[in-house]
């Protein structure tokens, strides 16, 4: 892939990451494309740079060199709010919610913000984002006051309710019990079968590997293993760099 | 989840008014309608106390906009206080009556504003309370300068004598009253409106407010406009109640202390927290104000005390979830569902 003709199938290309971080270097040169409707996910070692990633990649973060494309079109330069109008959603690791709003008015705020509708259809798709991510019953309460699962839920149901082509998940797994993790996997797929596609961070390879098309793994600046799951999960260089030890491997799936 | 569940009817409502806010704004009509009539009533000097009383409020509504709502704490605010005082000034010696001079000063400081905005926005956080303060400062070394004005004795305001004290007081009082109602109504608008939920955002957490597509700082500079707007009501009206002006007393920071002092107390970021601040406020100064020195002595006890056992002021802890708010400005969603059938 060059950095000059996007390929069309590509919702979102990463060409050519440079990131360093005073002397930690991120990305050396990292590519990194989500085609239209699939979910790529992204794994790596604690301090690799994921989250890192994902602010050049919603625009929060400024690299080193590199473009970022969406849809064709270069949103290098394009800020943060521009590109979650233009259709980028992103989640927060430790979620952000706003504290004083109630968690309704955060999906209304984004809708309003991306998308030029009817009031009465601006609370509709409001109230319907927080429904996809199971967040209705919670349609009043306030942000600053709800639980951490569901400050997860609420990151989630935010980026949503942009009407987004693509959703940046940084760690919505984590923390998440075992029935919780099924759930949130069916949400994704649900998302994503109505044409929202993902780049997915996350520790809890069990989500990703019911839900990725493809996983990357991001060490050392570098992607060190890019395939199918099952590829990823195998390889050599992904066991010894970010399980640790073969034995993790065996109890984590 | 809820795409896999069974098929459910819901039917869900977004309301903005209660049972509580339709009662408070009946209520606040009449307030509004037995002010208008006062003047018929009441003495002068309880008319002329209330002006002082609407200057203060303005100044809390002003403020409460810009830091409660936009989370941007301003100690400058007396910048366009002043100017708008002096606006005013500079109007009546060229020949226009100082209340129809009023709604000129008011509009050009708001239009003042957005370059000022500009300089103050590159700032953060307590540096930018600290700039506004310097701007105001600036404001004041210049308009001591300026000889036709007044110079740094200051300058008093003669058009308004050819009206008998009486007149001239009660028109003042409408005047007062006027901006008093249009900056609650516009505060309330801006609230309403999608403007108003980004402000409360960005206030909440700015990242956040960007990631959800909002336009920072053209948020900003519209909260920060409308404050200016309602702060320069208050400029205007002290020059008319008071037909004098001095630069050091126009510009002084101590109302930025009394605009925080009425917000803090009142509850910050609540529609209704700069009315109560107003309220307490002008009542202590009313009772202390024989006491000289005391005064500012037990304000300062006040506002420690509130800081300490109301951190969320007076309303805030009457509601601290915005929920018995007496102007429908949130939104309250009410989901009844219907299970169609058991599939
Ligand atoms: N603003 C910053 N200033 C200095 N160092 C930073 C900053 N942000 C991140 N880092 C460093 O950059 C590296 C990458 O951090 P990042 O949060 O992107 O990693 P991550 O892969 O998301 O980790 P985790 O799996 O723990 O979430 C870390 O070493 C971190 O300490
Ligand atoms: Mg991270």
């Amino acid at each position: 892939m060059t950095n000059t003709s996007p390929s069309p199938q590509n919702l979102f290309e990463a060409n050519n990451i440079v990131k360093r971080i005073g002397t930690v270097v991120i990305a050396d040169g990292v590519d990194i494309h989500v085609p239209a409707g699939s979910i790529v996910g992204m794994i790596g070692p604690n301090g690799a740079g994921k989250t890192t990633m994902l602010g050049i990649f919603s625009g929060n973060v400024k690299a080193n060199s590199g473009t970022v494309v969406f849809k064709g079109r270069d949103v290098t330069s394009v800020a943060m709010a521009k590109r979650a109008r233009l259709g980028i959603g992103r989640t927060f690791q430790i979620p952000r919610p706003f504290d004083k709003l109630t968690v309704f008015e955060h999906t209304l705020l984004a809708v309003q913000q991306s998308q030029s509708v009817s009031m009465s259809e601006a609370h509709e798709r409001a109230i319907f984002a927080l429904e996809r991510c199971g967040l209705l019953k919670l349609v009043n309460e306030i942000g600053g006051d709800l639980r951490l699962l569901d400050r997860k839920r609420l990151e989630m149901a935010r980026a949503v309710a942009l009407d987004p082509a693509l959703v940046l998940l940084d760690e919505v797994a984590g923390g998440l019990n075992n029935a919780e993790v099924g759930q949130l996997i069916e949400i994704v797929l649900s998302l994503r079968d109505s044409g929202i596609s993902f780049l997915w961070v996350e520790h809890v390879i069990r989500a990703l590997n019911a839900t990725a098309d493809r996983i990357v793994c991001l060490s050392g600046g570098h992607l060190i293993a890019e395939g199918s799951p099952a590829e990823v999960l195998a390889h050599p260089a992904v066991i010894e760099s970010y399980f640790g030890s073969p034995a993790f491997m065996s109890t984590a799936s | 989840m809820s795409t896999l569940e069974a098929p459910v009817m819901t039917n869900r409502t977004v309301k903005r008014y209660s049972r509580n806010s339709l009662g408070a704004l009946g209520i606040g009509a009449v307030v509004a309608a037995v002010l208008v009539v006062l003047p018929a009533f009441v003495g002068e000097s309880s008319i002329n106390q209330l002006t002082q009383f609407f200057s203060f409020l303005i100044l809390a509504i002003g403020w409460n906009v810009l830091a409660g709502y936009g989370g941007m704490v301003s100690i400058g605010q007396q910048a366009y206080l002043g100017i708008a005082s002096y606006a005013v000034l500079y109007l009546s010696l060229h020949g226009v009556l100082s209340w129809w001079a009023a709604p000129i000063a008011i509009a050009f400081c708001g239009v003042l504003s957005i370059p000022i905005s500009y300089l103050a926005f590159r700032l953060r956080g307590s540096f930018f309370a600290i700039g506004t303060w310097v701007i105001a400062e600036v404001c004041l070394l210049v308009v001591a300068q300026i000889e036709s004005l007044g110079g740094g004795a200051g300058a008093s305001l003669n058009d308004l004598n050819r009206f008998s004290p009486n007149t001239a007081g009660d028109v003042t009082y409408w005047v007062g009253l006027a901006i008093v109602l249009i900056s609650l109504a516009s505060v309330a608008l801006l609230l309403r409106s999608r403007v108003g939920l980004a402000l409360m955002s960005i206030r909440d957490d700015e990242l956040a407010a960007e990631a959800t597509g909002v336009n920072v700082m053209r948020t900003k500079r519209i909260a920060y406009v409308l404050s200016a707007t309602i702060c320069a009501g208050a400029g205007v009206l002290l020059i008319l109640s008071n037909l004098e002006v001095q630069p050091n007393s126009s510009f002084s920071v101590q109302y930025s202390a009394f605009m925080i002092f009425m917000v803090l107390v009142g509850g910050m970021g609540t529609f209704e927290g700069p009315i109560v601040g107003a309220i307490v406020f002008f009542a202590l100064q009313q009772w202390l104000a024989a006491n000289g020195a005391w005064y500012l002595i037990i304000l300062g006890a006040v506002a420690v005390a509130v800081t300490l056992w109301l951190p969320r002021g007076v309303w805030g802890t009457v509601d601290p979830r915005n929920r018995r708010s007496l102007v429908p400005l949130r939104h309250r969603v009410s989901v009844s569902a219907t299970v169609e059938s058991g599939e």
